[in-house]
């Protein structure tokens, strides 16, 4: 259904085309979801197994946002997510191997974070600008976090797969311990 | 030291093992200590996984993050409901035996009083043909019976199998042989009421829309995590694992990614919800049905960024949101303003709004600050036009007409007789000729002039939060306030001294009185008291371990709790169907959605600690304990009550024995569209019969459903 909110001639108004879902509104965060899970389809579409999981994460992720289930987005998150690790572990390049993990992360984030404003506004209440400002967290620790990995990856000298682990193993536990 | 601080200097030793190997690689100790290790984060890895996994696939973020449903009328049940409720929510174990036994009781009692009343047979020649199974015309309902009441054919080893599918069937035919089946059609249209619940008697709640309420109260908050990056370590650790597994180091640096959202999970957190807010409404006091429009300004006046906030203004019970939403969400820079509006619906009552739910999360989302805020007070104040649909004593029963002749002698104008002079008499009221016929003294007395004292009392208890239609959602409670008030009316034209009470455990009490002040007294009480509210009172409960009420099972959780459907429990409470451990009970509920249960013959189900053995007139008597002694002795009655259960009864008996002449004012608000709607409805007749056999006045009549209208009261 579409609604809308007409300007009437009124100089500032601006009008709203409001793109409503059955009873729930599109959201952004509905479309940045399912644009970050069609990216890891894309980035794990090298190796067959891996696509197949892409696929059912895509579908889970689209399932999940229709049937308004947290659970249902969360498994399509971690079903992409294994396809990335199935063609990392295969034939994924390194670019590749990133995008499908960010994707895979990105897409369960805004997907679970449609499903909380779903929960608690109405359709008929605008929220661009809360989803905009998430997402832009999100992409932004993506982004860094994926050039961190670039790097360290192109960096680190062939042979020290203890060294990452230990670093990996050591940011887990930071990251676990150095909050009150 | 907590796990904490013995985690932090293994972070700090794994980060610079992590850096020194990675540097060089040369430095790597021996196989066995490789693997070891390689080995350990993979066990730790795996253990994050199911972690994961568990941990996203049941969080649902919880539900103090949520913000509160409001906006709408409390989800009030239908009389029978509770009934159903309690039917579907006993189990065939012998663990359950006294609580079928309970329904099995209260059925019996029903059929026993329907066969006294139709056949005009002594009650145990009643009881002897109903446990047979001998009783109605019908073999299937009479082999029913003697299956439910005997336990033929359907016990085995201490487990009874069908006993919903018989009570039902039995219901049924208890509605059928009194007769009222006729007249109500099982879906409900003679009557209006809802008729979205099937009528095949597999009980479904009236009100299956979630509500989640916040125990904050004004000006406090709490943060909390939301648990929406939870695991997101054990995820990396095991993809890490994985790759070490297989070899890959591609598969080895996914791990950044889950190592890069914890970390960004635990950098910041909620801001706090500086918000100056100013509300506006259109209209303060607004007649039924009228429209307010209300308007909140919400500002930023903190320093900082709010990228999320979510607002949900605290709308009064009652009032329902018929334009616009009370809930938003939005991002605020410093100084910023954003403005809500939306529309409500008047009703009886005083609606104060003077708080607002707010919860602020942090850009990631990972923690959130949950806050119940004050605002500007702004009240509503909407007092229905009582006067306009007044009812006149001539209208009532006949013990309420006019003005009554009394044995009270006092300074009225009749000559009512002599009596001997004593000092200090008036001199004016010597009786000169007694005197000169027989020589003595005498003293004139006459007439106490005394208007009709009347005592209006409005049912207030929780079991009278009922309602026959749970789309309007108008409880009892608002029709017999409603009801009240046209009296109050009529009565004060008509010269009578009119008090006013309410039964139940919010005490309210207006003594005797007339004239213009005493009229604005009485319709400003039932206009605002809370005791005429339109949430159920709260309970007072026994946590004891073994009640099943909601309320005693909550738990610590100190913020929200979600409610999705309400079910009777077993002591005729009402529990939560879908609620978290302590979810909030509606019908006793601490001001929550407010669905009630009619109660079993001899529970009031209602305030007070009452339970399934409770003598409906201990109950009543207690209700009554403070009531009784305002209550002046010569006063007469009006006691406007739903009639839901034999404790409403037993009130007008007691009133009728303390030697009060009692109207009982009853308002039709059951429901006809499932066997255990119609059950109660006969029930209900069961009482007025009752009440009328035992010499107490009943008037009664089906109110409108629509809570903007007046009571209905027609005589």
């Amino acid at each position: 259904m579409d609604a809308a909110d007409g300007s009437d001639g009124r100089r500032g108004v601006v009008r709203v085309t409001l793109t409503v879902w059955g009873e729930h509104r599109l959201r952004l965060s509905h479309g940045l979801a399912v644009a970050a899970a069609l990216a890891t389809v894309a980035a794990v579409r090298v190796g067959q197994v891996g696509l197949v999981a892409g696929v059912c994460g895509v579908l889970l992720l689209a399932a999940g946002l229709v049937w308004r289930s947290r659970g249902t987005v969360a498994l399509a998150g971690v079903a992409l997510f294994a396809a990335t690790v199935l063609v990392a572990a295969g034939p994924g390049g390194l670019v590749a191997t990133l995008v499908g993990a960010f994707g895979a992360v990105l897409a369960a984030d805004f997907g679970t974070f449609a499903l909380g404003i779903d929960r608690d506004v109405d359709p008929s209440v605008a929220t661009t600008r809360v989803e905009a400002l998430h997402a832009v967290g999100s992409l932004t620790v993506a982004l860094l976090a994926g050039g961190i990995g670039y790097a360290l990856f192109r960096s680190v000298p062939r042979g020290s797969t203890l060294g990452v682990v230990a670093l990996l193993f050591a940011a887990a536990v930071l990251a676990a311990v150095l909050r009150p | 030291m907590n796990r904490r601080h013995l985690l932090l200097p293994v972070g700090i030793l794994a980060a610079g093992a992590g850096v020194v190997l990675t540097l060089q690689p040369g430095l790597v100790p021996g196989p066995w200590v490789t693997t070891g290790f390689v080995l350990g984060v993979w066990v730790v890895g795996l253990v994050g996984a199911g972690v994961v996994v568990v941990a996203r696939l049941t969080d649902d973020e919880g539900v103090t993050g949520r913000l509160p449903t409001t906006g709408e009328r409390p989800a009030y049940l239908v009389p029978g409901d509770g009934l159903a409720g309690r039917t579907a929510a006993v189990g065939a174990s012998e663990s359950d035996a006294a609580e079928r036994d309970r329904i099995r009781d209260r059925l019996r009692d029903a059929a026993v009083a329907v066969l006294v009343r139709r056949e005009g047979i002594a009650e145990t020649d009643a009881a002897d043909r109903v446990d047979a199974g001998d009783w109605t015309d019908d073999a299937d309902a009479d082999a029913d019976t003697a299956a439910l009441f005997s336990g033929t054919g359907s016990r085995h080893d201490h487990v009874e199998t069908g006993f919903a599918r018989r009570v039902e069937r039995v219901a049924d035919a208890i509605v059928e042989r009194s007769g009222s089946g006729s007249d109500r059609s099982p879906d409900g249209e003679h009557d209006g009421t809802d008729r979205s619940s099937s009528g095949t008697g597999d009980w479904s709640p009236p009100a299956a829309e979630e509500s989640v309420t916040l125990d904050l109260g004004p000006g406090e908050e709490l943060l909390e995590r939301s648990g929406r990056w939870r695991g997101v370590q054990g995820l990396a650790l095991a993809v890490t694992a994985v790759g070490i597994l297989v070899g890959a180091p591609l598969a080895i640096l996914t791990g950044v990614v889950g190592i890069a959202f914890a970390a960004y999970a635990r950098v910041w957190d909620a801001p706090a919800p500086t918000l100056a807010v100013e509300r506006a409404v259109s209209e303060s006091d607004p007649r039924p049905g009228e429209r307010v429009e209300v308007t909140l300004s919400v500002r930023n006046r903190g320093d900082s960024l709010l990228p999320d906030v979510r607002i949900c203004d605290d709308v009064p019970a009652g009032l329902r949101v018929v334009e616009g939403t009370p809930r938003h969400t939005t991002a605020l820079r410093p100084g910023k303003t954003a403005t809500i509006s939306y529309t409500v619906e008047a009703v009886r009552g005083e609606h104060e709004f003077d708080s607002l739910a707010v919860v602020t999360r942090d850009i990631s989302a990972a923690s959130r600050r949950v806050a119940r805020l004050p605002t500007d007070a702004a009240t509503v104040t909407c007092r229905p036009p009582f006067g306009e649909h007044s009812v006149s004593l001539g209208d009532l029963a006949t013990l309420l007409s006019g003005r009554t002749e009394v044995s009270e002698t006092g300074s009225g104008v009749a000559f009512h007789s002599l009596r001997e002079h004593r000092r200090g008499d008036p001199l004016g009221s010597l009786d000169w000729g007694h005197l000169a016929k027989t020589g003595e003294f005498a003293t004139r007395r006459y007439d106490e002039p005394r208007t009709v004292r009347v005592a209006l009392l409005v049912d207030a208890r929780t079991a009278a939060y009922v309602t026959a239609d749970t789309r309007q959602r108008r409880p009892a409670v608002d029709v017999c306030t409603c009801a009240a008030g046209a009296l109050v009316a009529g009565l004060l034209d008509d010269g009578a001294l009119v008090g006013l009470g309410a039964v139940g455990p919010r005490p309210c009490w207006v003594p005797t009185g007339n004239g213009r002040d005493h009229r604005e007294r009485l319709l400003g009480t039932l206009t605002a008291h809370e005791a005429f509210g339109w949430e159920p009172p709260d309970p007072v409960t026994v946590d004891d371990g073994s009640s099943s009420t909601a309320s005693s099972r909550r738990t610590a959780d100190p913020t929200a709790r979600v409610v999705r459907s309400a079910a009777a429990s077993e002591d005729g409470g009402v529990t939560m169907a879908d609620a978290p451990a302590g979810g909030r009970p509606v019908a006793v509920s601490d001001g929550g959605s407010g669905i009630v249960e009619d109660s079993a013959p001899g529970s009031d189900g209602a305030e007070s600690s009452a339970t399934h053995d409770d003598d409906p007139t201990d109950v009543a008597k207690a209700l009554l304990d403070d009531l009784g002694t305002r209550l002046p002795s010569d006063a007469q009655v009006v006691f406007c009550t739903p009639l839901g259960d034999d404790a409403a009864a037993a009130v007008a008996r007691q009133l009728s024995a303390r030697g009060h002449d009692v109207l009982v004012a009853s308002p039709d608000v059951t429901g006809g569209d499932t066997p255990y709607r119609r059950l109660a409805g006969v029930e209900r007749r069961l009482r007025l019969d009752g009440l009328r056999r035992d010499g107490v006045a009943v008037h009664e009549w089906t109110p409108p459903t629509d809570p903007t209208a007046d009571a209905g009261w027609s005589a």
